[in-house]
Parts: structure tokens; C-alpha cells; sequence
């Protein structure tokens, strides 16, 4: 406890307090991103206004590894009023007091850039959140959202058989410039203030609506 | 003699454990972990429609089983599927084998206790068994209260040890 | 000397302290309980994530389809309707608990039953989950509702909002609902009313759609 001949205890161990502190906030700290930041939308990686283009750089990765996906989009409006929409088991009418909107989206990007499997989100002035195309959702159109249904563009590959870019036999290459606008089921009342973009979670590109 | 007797409560008398497999015989129940298993027969056929299709070449090595959960609370299928093989053919046999209720060709995917299901438990095997006999083993299979490595308590793991294993006859139907 | 006899009293005081803290405080048991939310039949349970409503209860040895699902013991066929109403929700547990307190699963056997439902945003959702249980869990049986799917350490949904519904079964009813021979006919999941007249009827539906 104490040295024999000035007789004061060791003090190193309150340098050791804020050290073991630290560690087991980080050997704890793991389930923050596990459990919350990488499980839904937490980073913002671009935003922008109504009608004006948008920049996205976002990191990615395939079965050869890391990759960045480029592409720029612009909201340009929000359509229809349709009371019909999609379901797995087919169409049908959307409950009273709900339309199906298409969100107008242009966009642009080299042919070789992996743009399938994108989801839209509106979101409204009372942080309602109304999605369509993301894995875990039933209704509405998927793969396809955010290109053209013909000409989609390549798919990530998952293996390393696969390389990049490649596209099925007969399928022309998607074109540099394009139109997409799918819809979304949502209260015929709503005041949207926000259209999200997102691939991968926690990633999200944000248009400010309303401004 | 004195250490032995106070070594008692803490299974010092117990006789050894049981060394070696049990046999597994037809009508003979048989626990794979929580699951009460009778194995009545094994046959091969061609398929089991419309459960299971294979490819022409292929057969199908079926155990009619007659399944109980015991104890007290739910558990998943895979807790038998993976723990009981046959061997002996000569041929490849599927390690993932189906099961399937009997009755009406549904997939079993999970039990509540304490009912009795006719099953079968499927392997398709790449050829027509060589011989008439199927090696049928199981897995030991325990409860594990506390495991502080993985903090999975309470769980049902199988072991890499033969809990039974029985010799049956093959029964072939077309 | 005395600054040993400090430094014992300080360390015996922590121990306390300690002791204290483990026995007062709640440690386990607070910190892992769900919020459990009560309701019966055919009043609507107010989770954070979503509105649950059970509206119908049936026992029956024989589920219609092709093949007709037939019971170990009986299937007891919950029908519910649930909304999200903030986001697009996930909810993967419907279990049963009985008077005794025991757990009972779902089961996907049956044509068209479900044990998850995806939810879109403010679009009504019909399910119809089906449990096979022996007698002895009928008496008292209620259905919990939650996000994470039943796992033996109930872990999924630690903290997280349940839904309990009485399913009104009385100890004395048990003798007369396993009696009962009729058939049920479990209509798709989905978006649609099953009394609609749109309603996708279940024998035909496709196969697929089970899964």
C-alpha cells in the first residue's frame, strides 16, 4: 500500500480511473452502432433544395470491395392522386382518406453506376415517414424505383464470379439522363417538408421541401 | 472413505456416466435434446411429393417419426433436423434434411409442447441406396443454463457426441 | 496507521454501497421488461410503433386450403388489424401466453397464416395468425403482439412496447371450442378487408405468397 520509508500510498491508480472509465464506455459503447446508427437513417450525406440538382457521393461495397456510387438527383414535384396501388397479392384500393403520390425525381449518372434497389421517403409536417421500395416493405414498386424499369442498369454483383457492370444480354444500357417517379401511399392531406433518398442504411440524401 | 462419503452430495456415489450410445431401435423412443423421437420405419422412395421433388437420379431416405416436444416452452425445429443423419448407403447424402407433418405435407419449422406429430424426416441422397440396412445416429443434444462465452443462457447445443444409434431396415417403395 | 483504518472503512463503505445498489436498484428485471400494453377483443391497443385489434377469434382442427392444414392439436386462428402510424414497421412476434403463464408460437403451416406482418405507413394491415396448441393452452390465452420475433430469453423485445389481448377464452368454454369441427377459411394478408369484395380468396392464392 504504502512505500516503506516516505510511508504515502501509491497514487497510480487514479491515473488509472479515467483509463478504465474510457474502456468500459468503449467495450459497451459497440451496441450504439450496431443497434441504432446503423440500422436506420442516421447520416446525411448530401441535401439540397426543391428543383435543384443534388450531388451524391456515397461509399459503398460489392464482392470485389470498396466502391463509391455517384449519381445527381432533383426533385421536381410531387403528381397524381390515384386511389389505386400495389400489393404482392396485386392491385388494389387504397383505404379512405389515402392516395398513391408519385415523387417526379430526375436524374444523372454514368451507366455503370448501381442505382437498383433505391427507397424514397416522404416525410410530412408531423415527421410522418411514408416509404416505398426499401426490402422490408410489402407495397409498392421495388428494384426498379429510381430508373427505368427497361434499362435499369447493372446489378452490385455478390459474387466473385460476377464483374461490375455488367448488364443481362439484351438489356440496353441505361442513359445518362433519366426520369423516375414512383409512388407512395399517403394521406391525401399530408404537408410533405422532406423527400429522402437512401441505399444503405445510415446513409440518406435529404430534399428540403416547402422552403 | 470418509472423502468419498463427503463427496457425495456433490455426485461422488453417482455411478458413471453412460459410456457409448444407446441403440435406437423401431417403436424405441429416443430424446434428441427436448424432442421424444419414435422411429418407426425407413424407407426410400423416389420422392415424397409434393413435399419433396428431387431430381430423377436422386432418392429419398425417409424416417417415419412420431415427434413429441417435452418440457414446458416452444422450440425451432432445427434443434432436431440438425442432429439426426443416416448413413450407410454408399451414396451422398443431403446434410439438411425437410420435415414434414404427414397429415397434410406441411413443413415443420417450429413445435409448441406437448403435441404429437407424425413426421418425416427427409434426406435426399444423390443415388439408390447400396444394401438394405440405414445407420441412424443422433446427436447428443443438452441444456446449457449458463454460458458465459456466447450469454446464451438457457439453450438447447448439441455436442459432437453419438447420443443413439440404431441399425434399420430399408423399406423401398416406388 | 489511522490512515489504514480510513482506508478499510472506505473500502467496506463501498462495498455497501454496492450492495445497496444491487439490491435496490432495478437492475435486471426493470431493465429487460417490455412495456406491456392490455387490451380484448375488438378494442384497439395503442403501441408506440402501431394501433394492434384483435377481431376475431377462431379454434378449429382444420385450416381450409390445398391441402387443408391440419392441427397436432387444434389451430387457434387469431385475427388481427394493425396500422402503423409514424413509420414503415416490422413486426415479426405474435405469441400466445396462457393462464399458467406458459409461451406458444405461431405457426406457418397453415395457408395464408402469417407470423410477421410489414407495415406501411397509415395503410390498415389484415393478418390472421394461427398457433397449434394442445387443450391446455386455450384457457385464458392471450395474444402478445411485438417487433422482435419469440426467442427462449425474450430478448427481441427488451424495453420495447407488447400488446396483450385478452382473447376471451374462459376455462369453462375450452371443452366446447376443442369440440368444434368446422373448417376456417384464412383469407391473404395484406392491405385488403377480407369481407372486401375485392378480397383475394386463400385456396387460390399463390403459392409463393406463403413463404
Amino acid at each position: 500500500m504504502s512505500a516503506a520509508n516516505d510511508n504515502r500510498p501509491s497514487r497510480w491508480w487514479i491515473a488509472a480511473v479515467p483509463v478504465a472509465i474510457v474502456t468500459m464506455l468503449l467495450a459497451n459503447g459497440f451496441r450504439v452502432p450496431v443497434f441504432w446508427y446503423q440500422s436506420g437513417q442516421h447520416r446525411e450525406i448530401a441535401s439540397g433544395d426543391a428543383n435543384e440538382w443534388v450531388s451524391v457521393t456515397e461509399e459503398t461495397s460489392d464482392a470485389h470491395g470498396d466502391l463509391t456510387r455517384k449519381y445527381d438527383v432533383r426533385f421536381a414535384g410531387l403528381g397524381g392522386a390515384e386511389t389505386a396501388y400495389e400489393s404482392r397479392a396485386g392491385e388494389f384500393t387504397l383505404p379512405e382518406g389515402m392516395v398513391a403520390r408519385s415523387v417526379k425525381l430526375d436524374f444523372r449518372a454514368e451507366p455503370d453506376q448501381v442505382l437498383k434497389h433505391c427507397a424514397v421517403t416522404l416525410i410530412d409536417d408531423e415527421g410522418r415517414e411514408y416509404r416505398v421500395g426499401h426490402v422490408e416493405d410489402d407495397l409498392g414498386a421495388k428494384i426498379t424505383v429510381c430508373v427505368p424499369e427497361e434499362t435499369p442498369g447493372p446489378s452490385a454483383p455478390i459474387v466473385d464470379a460476377e464483374t461490375r457492370g455488367t448488364l443481362p444480354p439484351e438489356e440496353q444500357p441505361r442513359p445518362s439522363e433519366w426520369s423516375a417517379s414512383p409512388a407512395i401511399a399517403v394521406p391525401a392531406d399530408a404537408r410533405f417538408v422532406e423527400v429522402r433518398i437512401s441505399f444503405e442504411n445510415p446513409d440518406y440524401v435529404r430534399i428540403r421541401l416547402l422552403s | 472413505m470418509a472423502a468419498l462419503l463427503a463427496s457425495a452430495p456433490f455426485g461422488g456415489l453417482a455411478g458413471p456416466a453412460a459410456s457409448g450410445p444407446e441403440t435406437i431401435s423401431p417403436g424405441k423412443p429416443l430424446m434428441v435434446g427436448p424432442y421424444e423421437v419414435i422411429i418407426d420405419k425407413v424407407v426410400e422412395l423416389p420422392d415424397l411429393k409434393p413435399a419433396v421433388s428431387p431430381q430423377p437420379s436422386q432418392r429419398v431416405i425417409v424416417l417415419d417419426t412420431r415427434v413429441t416436444l417435452t418440457g414446458d416452452r416452444p422450440e425451432y425445429a432445427v434443434t432436431l433436423k440438425d442432429n439426426v443423419a443416416v448413413s450407410g448407403g454408399g451414396v451422398k447424402v443431403d446434410d439438411n434434411p425437410g420435415l414434414y407433418f404427414v397429415e397434410d405435407a406441411t413443413a415443420m419449422s417450429n413445435f409448441n409442447p406437448g403435441l404429437t406429430y407424425r413426421l418425416a424426416l427427409t434426406f435426399t441422397t444423390s443415388g439408390p441406396w447400396q444394401g438394405d440396412t440405414v445407420t441412424v445416429k443422433s446427436n447428443l443434444v443438452e441444456f446449457r443454463e449458463q454460458d458465459s462465452a456466447t450469454l446464451d443462457p438457457n439453450a438447447w447445443v448439441s455436442r459432437d457426441e453419438v447420443r443413439g444409434q440404431g441399425t434399420f431396415t430399408l423399406e423401398r417403395r416406388s | 496507521m489511522r490512515r489504514g483504518i480510513a482506508t478499510a472503512a472506505f473500502v467496506i463503505a463501498a462495498m455497501g454501497l454496492g450492495r445497496l445498489i444491487t439490491d435496490h436498484m432495478p437492475l435486471t428485471d426493470a431493465a429487460d421488461k417490455p412495456f406491456i400494453q392490455t387490451g380484448a377483443v375488438d378494442e384497439t391497443v395503442a403501441l408506440d410503433y402501431a394501433d394492434v385489434t384483435v377481431t376475431g377469434v377462431h379454434v378449429t382442427p382444420t385450416i381450409m386450403g390445398n391441402p387443408a392444414s391440419a392441427a397436432g392439436g387444434r389451430w387457434l386462428v387469431v385475427d388481427t388489424e394493425i396500422v402503423a402510424r409514424q413509420a414503415p414497421t416490422v413486426m415479426a412476434g405474435f405469441f400466445l401466453v396462457d393462464a399458467q403463464d406458459r409461451r406458444w408460437i405461431a405457426s406457418l403451416r397453415g395457408p395464408e397464416c402469417v407470423t410477421s406482418a410489414r407495415l406501411a405507413t397509415g395503410v390498415r394491415h389484415y393478418a390472421s395468425i394461427c398457433f397449434d396448441i394442445p387443450k391446455q393452452a386455450l384457457d385464458g390465452a392471450r395474444l402478445m403482439a411485438t417487433r422482435g420475433p419469440w426467442d427462449s430469453h425474450e430478448s427481441t423485445f427488451r424495453r420495447d412496447d407488447v400488446a396483450q389481448i385478452d382473447l376471451g377464452i374462459k376455462a369453462a368454454e375450452v371443452d366446447a371450442l376443442w369440440a368444434q369441427k368446422d373448417a376456417v377459411n384464412i383469407r391473404q394478408s395484406g392491405p385488403v378487408a377480407p369481407d372486401a369484395p375485392d378480397a383475394p380468396d386463400a385456396p387460390d392464392a399463390p403459392e409463393e405468397a406463403r413463404q
